[in-house]
């Protein structure tokens, strides 16, 4: 269990070192997963690392960069925190080119939104909901999130419509 | 005008309340827009419809595991197992919840939908043991047939809620139209209201110039008539003086045979008469002279230091020589204090002779009168004339200074007078800037006082006193 924990971090802080340096000088490389990959991001992206699709494991997504705020939502009668990565990293870190993103849930749900949200409203790409990672039982892994106390503009269907949860993939058109 | 008043009260507090209503059913309005705005809780139909697929999709996958080459593995049955698992967590929260406490027998299946997870949990986890998924497509298959009710129901139960929403949305807008329309209706009645207070108001201001400027051109033309009265007074008093002084002077020296007898005795009797009327007509005219000058405020007085001792003690003095002050006890008030005042002697004179001849006129003759003098702690010179005789009313006390009149007619013809007295009285104290105050009681007598400022003290006396 430890060895297995400090392989992580190594491959995370590998990543982080790559991310930052591909950003910093421009070239296009991603890690490989060293776990099960949890994200796929396909479409106009120029940084991929399998089969011209960019994938990720938890450890990858962590090592992004994660951020965090506490928010109202329609699915929790309480606040909850949310922490994750922001998507705007995430679409640095594929080079995304494209202007909308489209989230494919594991049930095929899937939402589009315009790529000017995720910096607009600082969306993020949840892995936790209250210091705990989110469960597939409990709409994780990954959720889309909008910081909806931020903005009243955000309290509405259209953007409560693009928070998608247990996120598989995403496409970016 | 009343009517105009609560008219407008009651448009004005119509369109307070509709205003406050308006208010408030807009308010109603948005939030209930807001609220279906915001209703993102997790569509009731959807969810279930997701479930329902969901759950197709596990015995799809846990049918198709057990099939060789299919290339479903462990972990994809456990991932649509979970996400299955994730639809009952749903099921309890929100919109979901509502509509299976609105219907028990749905909630019913929900909670057995829960109980039927919970049991295959341990299966899915150990499904490459034999016979495992049979069990589990076995205990799944009278799900299918209540899910898909689960699903019917939930469409209906959506249907209804969405009706009642854009139901009571509309009763909203239409409950806020209707304010609206009465508030519309409250205004125009409030503006045309107004509209006819506004003409009625300025028909009343024509009308009360039109007033006012017959009151003007009444009022110069009673001017013009009071000046003209006293002019004719004061030129016809004087024009009768000259005459007169003729009749009373020849009658004087017939009754008094200045120039030998006349003979018969009714002719010396008669020429007595002529004399007595004579001078009563003198004074009458004398008296009219001074009103009419008082009246025209064209008396000047010859205001000098005046003795008020010496000057009330003379004039006093006189009336005792008149034969209305024949067998009377007349005294001045020994312990008063008289200053000397800055005033018209011949005024103060004509004003104590009035008082005096009044007391005597309206008293029994064996009734004392008495003159009296005092200073008030304010520095008013009162001049008191005090009798016992008949009195007056508290309302023939205020009528007594008109011109002409007598608080008693019998006694105007009993006692002989103008009716000018205390009138010549009250305007020359005004001429003073002074008061005549007059204390009666009917059948106790009278205290008639010339008060004059103190200011018309003089200085020298003010010292002496002190």
């Amino acid at each position: 269990m430890m060895l297995r924990s400090a392989l992580r971090f190594l491959a995370a802080a590998s990543f982080g070192v790559v991310v930052v340096g591909a950003n910093v000088a421009g070239a296009a490389s991603l890690p490989q997963p060293t776990d099960k990959p949890i994200l796929t991001v396909t479409g106009k992206i120029k940084i991929t690392n399998k089969d011209g699709t960019a994938q990720f494991d938890r450890a990858m997504l962590e090592a992004l960069g994660q951020t965090s705020f506490s928010t109202g939502t329609p699915w929790y009668k309480e606040p909850v925190k949310f922490e994750g990565v922001p998507l705007a990293k995430l679409m640095d870190a594929v080079g995304a080119t494209g202007d909308r993103i489209v989230s494919i849930a594991l049930n095929d749900y899937s939402a589009e939104m315009p790529m000017e949200d995720v910096r607009k409203f600082g969306v993020i790409l949840a892995l936790k909901r209250d210091g705990e990672y989110m469960t597939v039982r409990d709409k994780g892994p990954l959720f889309i999130v909008y910081p909806f106390d931020s903005d009243p503009e955000l309290k509405v269907q259209k953007y409560y419509s693009r928070s998608v949860w247990q996120v598989a993939r995403i496409e970016v058109k | 005008m009343n009517v105009f008043r609560a008219l407008k009260i009651a448009l004005g507090i119509s369109i307070i309340v509709f205003t406050v209503l308006g208010i408030s059913a807009s308010f109603a309005v948005l939030d209930r827009q807001k609220a279906l705005e915001e209703a993102a809780r997790y569509n009731t139909v959807w969810a279930v419809s997701q479930a329902t697929g969901e759950f197709f999709r596990f015995e799809g996958r846990v049918a198709a595991y057990g099939v060789p080459g299919s290339g479903i593995d462990q972990d994809e049955v456990q991932l649509r197992f979970d996400i299955l698992f994730n639809r009952l967590d749903i099921f309890r929260r929100g919109d979901v919840k509502e509509f299976t406490d609105a219907k028990p027998e749905q909630g019913e299946t929900v909670e057995a939908f829960g109980r039927l997870l919970t049991q295959i949990d341990p299966l899915v986890r150990a499904i490459d043991r034999p016979g495992t998924i049979a069990r589990i497509l076995q205990l799944c298959q009278p799900f299918e047939g209540k899910l898909a009710q689960l699903a019917a129901n939930a469409n209906a139960y959506g249907g209804d809620q969405t009706s009642a929403d854009q139901h009571r949305l509309l009763q909203l807008h239409w409950i806020f139209s209707a304010i609206a329309a009465a508030l519309v209706v409250c205004g125009l009645a409030f503006i045309i209201l107004l509209f006819f207070q506004n003409r009625l108001l300025t028909t009343a201001y024509e009308s009360l110039s039109a007033l006012a400027d017959d009151l003007r051109r009444a009022k110069n033309a009673a001017d013009e008539a009071s000046e003209s009265k006293s002019r004719f007074l004061a030129t016809m008093s004087h024009e009768l003086r000259t005459p007169l002084n003729a009749v009373i002077g020849f009658s004087e020296i017939i009754s008094e045979e200045t120039f030998g007898p006349v003979g018969k005795t009714a002719y010396r009797d008669y020429a007595s008469d002529i004399l007595h009327s004579g001078h009563h007509m003198l004074e009458l005219v004398n008296d009219i002279l001074t009103m009419a000058k008082l009246d025209a405020g064209r008396y000047e007085l010859e205001m000098v230091p005046v003795d008020l001792r010496d000057t009330i003690g003379r004039t006093v003095d006189m009336f005792r020589g008149t034969k209305h002050a024949e067998g009377r006890s007349i005294t001045i008030a020994s312990d008063a204090p008289w200053p000397r005042i800055e005033a018209d002697e011949r005024a103060v004179r004509q004003m104590v002779l009035n008082l005096l001849s009044n007391a005597a006129k309206f008293s029994e003759p064996d009734t004392p009168i008495e003159v009296q003098c005092r200073t008030s702690p304010e520095g008013e010179i009162s001049v008191t004339v005090v009798d016992q005789g008949i009195g007056m009313t508290p309302e023939e006390a205020t009528e007594v200074v008109r011109p002409f009149y007598q608080a008693d007619s019998r006694l105007a013809r009993r006692y002989e007078g103008s009716g000018l007295g205390l009138s010549i009285v009250s305007g020359l104290m005004d001429c003073h800037h002074g008061r005549l105050i007059i204390d009666s009681e009917p059948g106790v007598g009278s205290r008639i006082s010339l008060v004059f400022p103190a200011t018309a003290a003089c200085a020298p006396n003010l010292a002496a006193v002190a």
